[in-house]
């Protein structure tokens, strides 16, 4: 289920100590992009099948659940089973296009995950902010805090729905649960602009201090990019 | 089926772009409307409307999964919906519900949807009520959305699909599946539309536009 998967991950990224959870949030943003970037580039299955392993690897180092995330490949399944059903030829046209799509979009969720897990959407934010919009940076923070606020919130509903026998996909329900969400985080957001803080404003500074530990995940993205370059035929 | 949620490494540079780019200028527009507390209350709802639509969007129904993108456009109007419904899709990408690279497109798929679902309910509400509006906004805009991801999944460059080597070619019993499914999700979100946008309509008038549901009219009372 969505809200223990998310609670793991968010867990992970919080309290992790590996290696790779002390190297800079600016590498570990960087190194994902850097592996999603060959991913897209690559056009065989075998560089992408390297640059799952390499994210394995790390998964390992980093104590994150390899199970887990390779696991987390399967994540675009169904969206390939129905493209399967739209544009696979009934002869298997087709079939070996699909499995490299398969394989890029697989190995891309593998990356996010890894990112998420070994850093906290915090810090994820603080990198992203320069690029991002200040309103849009503070709607993103409401957005992940309200998310925990709702699966609590959906969790205990719904077990005092189905002991009442009650269906709990019902209006009163899922209306009921916005409302409370609603309410709660206009409260907040309306004292803390009475207060004159519109955004929590985070250290950036520190997100972007490199550290020695850096080279870790960074050597995993430029090592992927390379990779994938090599791979590609002239 | 209602949406697409297209993984990276699917779609060409040249749609990645411009999809991006002009899911930014739409969200960068939506940033800039209202100005103090209006506006500070209003991205807090977008923000927890956008949370609900993660939820939903990441909770399976079978293979499938609900939305519920028109019911946050009727809440939030066409903007509001809109920018909850691009940010709800950003979020489930990062845990590899489809591809941070495919924001801009499934983004502005879904975000269309709010939008057209907010107007439409404000066209309906009148006439129909707010659950025959809702229901018949929700229900317009899914079936259309659902036709839409169908001719866009049939129809969508693939990115090594280089040489213009283009689909159609797929079983046609496999859209007939896709079809059907797509419409069972359809009318349960429907269904959930209409529900909730009853009760906010009875517990909290603010968020419906339109406000207040006339109570039906006692028997034999005047009309």
């Amino acid at each position: 289920m969505i809200d223990e998967e998310l609670d793991r991950i968010d867990s992970l990224a919080a309290t992790g100590t590996s290696p790779v959870h002390r190297a800079s949030p600016l590498s570990r943003v960087l190194a994902a992009a850097l592996t999603v970037a060959a991913i897209l580039v690559a056009e065989e299955h075998r560089p992408i099948a390297v640059v799952a392993a390499l994210l394995l690897v790390e998964a390992t180092i980093a104590w994150a659940g390899p199970i887990r995330l390779l696991l987390a490949a399967f994540t675009p399944l169904p969206f390939f089973i129905v493209l399967a059903l739209l544009r696979l030829g009934s002869d298997g046209e087709n079939a070996e296009m699909m499995s490299l799509l398969l394989f890029r979009a697989g190995a891309s969720a593998m990356a996010l995950v890894l990112l998420l897990s070994t850093t906290t959407f915090v810090d994820v934010l603080r990198v992203l902010g320069p690029l991002l919009p200040r309103d849009l940076a503070a709607t993103l923070a409401v957005l992940y805090r309200s998310l925990f606020i709702l699966l609590r919130h959906a969790g205990h509903v719904g077990e005092v729905a189905w002991t009442r026998g009650v269906f709990p996909v019902q209006g009163p329900i899922v209306g009921g649960l916005l409302l409370h969400a609603f309410e709660r985080m206009e409260n907040v957001a309306c004292v803390m602009h009475v207060r004159g803080v519109d955004l929590p404003d985070p250290d950036r500074a520190d997100a972007f201090r490199p550290r020695p530990l850096d080279l870790l995940p960074l050597a995993r993205g430029v090592a992927a990019l390379a990779l994938s370059l090599a791979s590609l035929r002239p | 089926m209602t949406h697409l949620h297209v993984p990276d490494g699917v779609l060409p540079w040249w749609l990645i772009g411009l999809s991006l780019l002009l899911g930014g200028v739409a969200v960068l527009g939506v940033l800039r409307i209202g100005t103090g507390a209006w506006r500070v209350r209003f991205h807090s709802r977008i923000g927890v409307a956008a949370a609900a639509l993660t939820v939903a969007l990441s909770l399976p129904i079978g293979a499938a999964h609900l939305s519920l993108a028109p019911l946050a456009g009727m809440l939030l109007g066409p903007a509001g919906g809109f920018l909850a419904a691009f940010l709800a899709n950003a979020s489930v990408a990062a845990v590899g519900h489809g591809g941070v690279t495919a924001i801009g497109v499934n983004g502005l798929f879904l975000g269309l949807q709010a939008a057209a679902g907010a107007l439409l309910f404000r066209l309906f509400r009148g006439p129909l009520g707010v659950r025959g509006g809702a229901g018949v906004a929700a229900g317009l805009v899914l079936v259309l959305a659902s036709a839409g991801a169908l001719a866009a999944l049939r129809a969508l460059p693939l990115a090594p699909d280089a040489d213009g080597h283009h689909g159609h070619e797929g079983m046609d019993w496999g859209v007939w599946v896709v079809a059907a499914f797509a419409l069972a999700v359809t009318i349960a979100e429907v269904h959930l539309t209409i529900s909730v946008m009853h009760f906010l309509s009875r517990v909290r008038t603010d968020l419906v536009p339109g406000g207040l549901e006339p109570p039906a009219a006692a028997p034999g009372s005047p009309a």
